[in-house]
């Protein structure tokens, strides 16, 4: 306590000589008030390394009039200007592109703004915030490192990259030993020794395509590269080189065996919309909106998008729970519904005339 | 740690002390440990750093005593089977065949919906968990082998999860797993080896009076041979002996034989979804009908309902059934006997009542839609 208060004090010493630009840059002049009116952050910010090295409001907010004009947001430039290699990482992955591929998503332009902002801008926000994982005001790489910083994007059922995980044997292990080194953790493998480039060594974007943060098709040597580079960085840690490339071929196989139900749900509903049982112009997949669709496009959306996902990214995450009972049983069960579907479609089209 | 940096200094000298005393050894003769940590250190150091933490490297079982050697080693793809576990852990071993355990994997490999799945993707769903029949580092993973990680719910739950066999998710809903969560002491509240392994046993099928698989009513032995009523009773009583650490008797018995009313319950309303499904099959308004569908692997052309139906190339309203015997029927019961309401009830009763909802609702459309086409 002694320590934080001699801190402080020298803070408040420095601050109201060193940063002098104008009036209200002064450091004192934050705390003056902030002390007692959003005393959380504050007392997070004082037992952080920032505040240690003098890291302190006006250094990342510049001025109370900025500040309040950007609602205290502070861009990841700001950061970068110290932490000069991790920005240039983060801007190599695909966190640093999430919302712009938001903004162009028909399904965020077809959501009412104020669902906007409470749904997708409030993880695609990362390309703007690198608070999303360390988060304010403590910004501590040791939560950042840990798996609950990446679960409250990746989780739930578009991505439950959480879930995979904790009920894989890697999850398993480090829940109960919390010791990276006796099994991975989320950053181990997609954050290897630091980098903020969260896409070293995956080959596919979230919807299974090969294919870079700029959307260019990745050639099969590149992604052989990428592949290789996760292996031997991370899975040689532990496992033997034949073991190891087994089960990425076999996830291999998962993610082309989905692919396969797909093409299968899809060939039944094009049937339908050249026999005009459907208006044309149906959007499937990649670009298709969960509302105001046909109850058969419904089912292939959460085909595609849930149980699809579910399947392979289970499958490369090694948690047979997901890769199995929520991706590939449900995949097999909607196609079964699918189909029955278009059969009654048909009938009922069939009555009508 | 001193012991730890001693180990560590004789794994980086013996090798060197190897090369100059002469030519490698030759396999017929016990390799030193040296020799494999000479590349192991680098190559794979975090199973290294693993057995060095671990009880194993304290007592001298290193790599060869159970790996054997390196072409061994190899052929197996580092695999380690029970049976050389027992050669140390005989109780342990011992325990462990007489569970269900100790057959998971054959019985896997004889079940339809094993069978259904395409061949080369086997590998990453079923075979994952039935495995377990094969190694003892499903739980005690490796290569710490760890027995407190073993005791630990997290051990189990990374098979028993999931919308097949919840067992996790049931006893963390429940007021036992409650507790457990927050003092993480299991004299306050049970964690699933007090009631499954007490005391140690390696045999989990301790005390369970219902199965197998949670999808058909009888109890069998591990040969699949019915047990007896006084067996199914003394099961019972020991299971009983568990509850009675911190419950009265009484209590325990009068809690599981309510779970035995809710299991009764499930499988009646069970029975009423097939029933519905029957009669659409005798008026002939099954699609695709079982003679123009791929042959179920064990039972051949015909309808299968509940265990070992498949959940693929089926009639919708079979695929219905699936999900309300498979998925709800299971929480219903097991959860009956995990004592989560939320899971017996919400995600295991309710459900089955809306899928019979859901059953009853196509049967009459497919009367309505294609009763005429038949005629």
């Amino acid at each position: 306590m002694l320590r934080r208060v001699t801190l402080l004090l020298i803070i408040l010493y420095a601050g109201s000589f060193s940063v002098r630009v104008s009036a209200e840059e002064k450091i004192g002049d934050c705390l003056a008030c902030h002390q007692k009116d959003t005393r959380g952050i504050f007392q997070a910010w004082v037992n952080s390394k920032h505040a240690q090295k003098g890291v302190d409001c006006i250094t990342c907010h510049k001025n109370h009039d900025e500040a309040r004009l950007k609602k205290s947001a502070v861009e990841p430039e700001v950061c970068g200007k110290c932490h000069k290699e991790k920005f240039y990482e983060f801007h190599q992955g695909r966190h640093s592109v999430t919302w712009e591929r938001m903004k162009e998503h028909g399904q965020y332009k077809a959501l009412p703004r104020s669902l906007r902002k409470a749904f997708c801008e409030r993880c695609h926000s990362i390309q703007n915030k690198c608070n999303s994982c360390h988060t304010s005001h403590s910004f501590k790489p040791e939560e950042a490192r840990e798996p609950e910083a990446c679960k409250k994007c990746h989780t739930g059922l578009a991505g439950p990259h959480d879930e995979m995980y904790a009920s894989s044997l890697h999850g398993t292990i480090y829940a109960a030993e919390k010791n990276p080194v006796r099994a991975p953790n989320c950053v181990t493998c997609h954050m290897h020794k630091g980098n903020h480039n969260v896409s070293s060594g995956i080959v596919y974007d979230s919807w299974g395509d090969p294919v870079d943060k700029e959307g260019r098709t990745l050639a099969p040597v590149e992604q052989e590269e990428i592949r290789k580079q996760m292996i031997k960085n991370v899975c040689f840690q532990c496992h033997i080189k034949s073991l190891t490339l087994e089960r990425f071929e076999l996830a291999d196989q998962v993610k082309k065996g989905a692919k396969e139900v797909l093409s299968e749900a899809e060939k039944v509903i094009r049937e339908l919309e050249q026999e005009g049982i459907l208006p044309p112009g149906v959007e499937l997949g990649k670009n298709q909106l969960h509302q105001e669709t046909s109850r058969i496009e419904a089912l292939y959306y959460r085909m595609f998008r849930f149980h699809n996902i579910y399947t392979w990214k289970g499958a490369y995450h090694f948690s047979a729970d997901f890769a199995h009972w929520y991706g590939w049983a449900h995949l097999q069960m909607s196609l079964i519904e699918i189909k029955e579907e278009a059969r009654k479609l048909r009938e009922m089209n069939r009555m009508k005339k | 740690m001193r012991c730890f940096l001693t180990i560590l200094f004789l794994f980086v000298m013996c090798p060197s002390l190897i090369m100059c005393i002469g030519p490698l050894k030759k396999t017929e003769e016990p390799i030193d440990p040296g020799f494999c940590m000479n590349c192991h250190q680098g190559v794979t150091p975090g199973i290294f750093q693993s057995w060095a933490e671990s009880k194993h490297a304290k007592k001298g079982v290193h790599c060869v005593s159970c790996h054997v050697d390196h072409q061994a080693a190899s052929e197996q793809k580092s695999m380690v089977f029970p049976e050389k576990c027992g050669e140390c852990h005989k109780k342990e071993l011992a325990d462990f065949r007489k569970s269900r355990h100790s057959i998971g994997f054959d019985r896997m490999r004889i079940q339809g919906e094993y069978l259904g799945i395409p061949q080369e993707i086997r590998a990453a769903f079923c075979e994952r968990c039935h495995i377990i029949q094969k190694r003892c580092n499903s739980c005690h993973t490796s290569h710490k082998f760890s027995v407190k990680e073993a005791r630990g719910p997290d051990a189990c739950g990374s098979c028993h999860l999931g919308p097949d066999h919840p067992h996790k998710e049931m006893y963390e809903t429940s007021l036992h797993g409650t507790i457990y969560k927050v003092t993480q002491d299991p004299e306050r509240a049970p964690r699933c080896v007090t009631c499954h392994m007490p005391n140690g046993t390696h045999d989990s099928s301790f005390g369970i009076a219902r199965g197998p698989a949670g999808t058909r009513t009888e109890v069998v032995d591990l040969k699949e041979v019915p047990i007896s009523e006084e067996e199914v009773a003394k099961r019972r009583k020991e299971m009983i002996g568990v509850c009675s650490k911190c419950h009265s008797k009484r209590f325990a018995q009068e809690q599981l034989e309510n779970a035995d009313q809710v299991k009764e319950e499930g499988f009646q309303l069970l029975e009423r979804g097939k029933e519905a499904i029957l009669e659409i099959e005798k008026e002939g308004l099954i699609f695709p009908p079982v003679t123009e569908r791929m042959p179920h692997p064990t039972e051949g052309r015909a309808m299968v309902l509940a265990d070992p139906q498949l959940y693929i190339g089926t009639s919708h309203i079979e695929r219905l059934f699936f999900t309300m015997f498979k998925f709800h029927n299971i929480r219903v019961w097991k959860s009956g006997y995990h004592f989560s309401p939320a899971y017996t009830h919400g995600q295991g009763w309710a459900e089955m009542q809306m899928d019979l909802i859901d059953i009853k609702e196509e049967a009459q459309k497919l009367r309505d839609l294609f009763k005429e086409m038949k005629k």
